[in-house]
């Protein structure tokens, strides 16, 4: 197995993982609804959630707290790159002026200002898993973290019209506008991606542990009860607040 | 200094293959490689002196194009009539470079080629800096007065080449051989930021050395550079520019240096100035695109008038022209 197939420490081989089949089919069985719901798909997920375990976290950021180094953008793409996967950023920052800087750093950063990281959900129902024709949208039974296999997918991008969360605006990267779901395309490998919460890594998401607001946060430098990029169980109820 | 092997090819093809063992580092006039091996803050086994290799050191005009050799010193490049004439940016940028002795033995190619000078980086106990495989950039939300105010990627060191402000304000192509043979690369495209890879500055494989800069011969251009001391020091900003037509500009190019990971290109001013001519109000809001955009750190702001001012003051003397 490569390393595009997700390796989790030896714990899940990928097709342990909940596939499509089981995630709908089964599902379905449970609520006796197969004949009526063969082939839509994309309206059985709302069936079938109750079935799929929650992810055990999910990436929550603050904007209040970000100063736009791109350390997450950057570390994401080096890290998935390093172990073969593709290294299209699955965090993105968003110029967003009208955010303004926690006062602590705004006092010491008053010109990095007005951004927005943020990535994929881990929605409690996958609405992107369903629809995978090949099953390379996964969900690990152990976290229940939400991934693709590279190696599966087809480059089909239906889990990129079911994502139901968006980046629309500028990029503080680039200063383009970007108007994209979350489940984002890799041109150059012809597979689609999103965040994995670096499934595989020790230490777990990378952004997580190398944003320096969050080193400055941990060692107390800034003050702040929570970090800016956080990660946080993927409750029902810390999924509706991040809607 | 750590032990290693001193190699002297005598041929591009024989450096090349010396250079593909890891941790083998190429050297041309040594004024940064002995710094960055003295204070171990690369890995380096194996030294490859490129010195060795003959016909490396013209300046020559080749049928309209000004070809220099990357093992051309920079005093060379500076004292060149033929560069001082047809590019003189370049000779300016040449001539600012740090001290005479270091410019007596520092050739062009290893100036393009250069580590940054970011004081995070070159001290020696900072081991978790992003430029030294670590997981860190202590600029973010430490002294960021060195640092870049475009462009910066989790890592804020900015590119201290003169050579190279001057050259992309010249469009100037770098010539590269590798063991796939040679390749050219526009300047626009030589330098890599660290959102491309922060580990290097620019294109160069391991395994590959520079050979030549082209550059097109005419166009008036200038350099301009900003620095705490009048010698022996780093830019804090630079500018290199260059305009091209007669009363009404057809193209412009003004590059920045040491305010980006890779000479910044301002191309908000090059695309006002395009049509226009050198009047003073003109020079006066083509300065302020210039700055446009940059995103300062903590210690850094300082670098936006400087901005300002210098291409105010670059694009003025070359209307003078």
């Amino acid at each position: 197995m490569s390393d595009r197939d997700i390796p989790r420490s030896g714990e899940t081989a990928p097709e342990e993982a909940l596939s499509r089949r089981r995630l709908v089919f089964g599902g379905l069985a449970a609520a006796g609804v197969v004949a009526a719901t063969v082939g839509t798909f994309g309206r059985a997920a709302t069936a079938v959630a109750a079935r799929q375990p929650l992810s055990d976290k999910v990436v929550v950021t603050d904007p209040t707290l970000c100063v736009g180094c791109l350390a997450c953008e950057v570390n994401c793409s080096t890290w998935h790159a390093s172990v073969g996967r593709s290294g299209v950023p699955r965090i993105r920052i968003l110029a967003t002026p009208e955010v303004k800087l926690q006062t602590q750093l705004a006092s010491y950063l008053p010109g990095r200002t007005g951004f927005s990281p943020s990535t994929c959900r881990q929605c409690p129902t996958p609405w992107c898993a369903p629809n995978c024709p090949t099953d390379a949208l996964r969900v690990d039974p152990a976290t229940g973290d939400r991934y693709i296999s590279e190696t599966e997918c087809i480059d089909c991008g239906k889990c990129e019209v079911d994502c139901p969360v968006e980046w629309k605006g500028t990029l503080a990267r680039t200063s383009l506008p970007i108007d994209s779901k979350r489940v984002i395309r890799d041109a150059t490998n012809n597979v689609y991606v999103k965040c994995d919460l670096c499934i595989g890594r020790q230490g777990g998401p990378i952004c997580v542990e190398r944003c320096p607001v969050n080193v400055a946060i941990r060692a107390g430098y800034v003050k702040s009860d929570h970090l800016a990029l956080d990660l946080r169980p993927s409750t029902q109820e810390q999924w509706e607040k991040l809607v | 200094m750590k032990g290693f092997e001193y190699t002297r090819p005598t041929s591009v093809q024989e450096a090349v293959q010396l250079l593909s063992a890891q941790n083998a580092r190429a050297l041309g006039g040594g004024t940064d490689l002995l710094g960055i091996m003295k204070d171990a803050l690369l890995p380096t086994d194996r030294v490859v002196d490129l010195k060795g290799i003959q016909g490396l050191d013209h300046i020559k005009d080749d049928s309209g194009t000004l070809a220099i050799g990357a093992l051309a010193r920079l005093n060379d490049i500076a004292a060149s009539s033929l560069v001082a004439g047809k590019a003189p940016a370049l000779a300016q940028a040449a001539s600012l470079v740090a001290s005479p002795q270091i410019r007596n033995m520092g050739t062009l190619g290893g100036n393009l080629a250069q580590k940054v000078r970011c004081w995070y980086f070159r001290d020696a106990d900072r081991t978790d800096c992003y430029k030294r495989n670590g997981s860190y950039c202590y600029a973010v939300l430490g002294a960021s007065d060195l640092h870049a105010v475009f462009d910066g990627a989790a890592c804020f060191a900015v590119h201290p080449s003169d050579t190279a402000t001057a050259l992309s304000a010249l469009d100037a192509t770098v010539v590269v051989a590798g063991p796939k043979g040679q390749r050219t690369v526009p300047i626009a495209s030589f330098f890599v930021g660290p959102d491309t890879d922060y580990l290097r500055e620019t294109v160069l494989a391991p395994d590959e050395i520079i050979t030549e800069v082209r550059v097109l011969l005419g166009a008036p251009s200038v350099f301009l550079k900003a620095a705490p001391r009048r010698s022996i020091d780093f830019a804090r900003t630079s500018v290199g520019a260059q305009v091209i037509g007669t009363n009404v500009i057809q193209t412009a190019r003004i590059a920045l240096g040491a305010v980006a990971p890779t000479p910044h290109r301002a191309t908000k001013a090059e695309a006002f100035l395009e049509g226009k001519s050198l009047a003073p109000d003109v020079i006066a809001q083509a300065a302020e695109l210039a700055a446009d955009g940059a995103k300062p750190l903590a210690s850094n702001a300082y670098k936006i008038p400087l901005i300002k001012g210098l291409v105010r003051q670059a694009l003025t003397a070359l209307s003078a022209r």
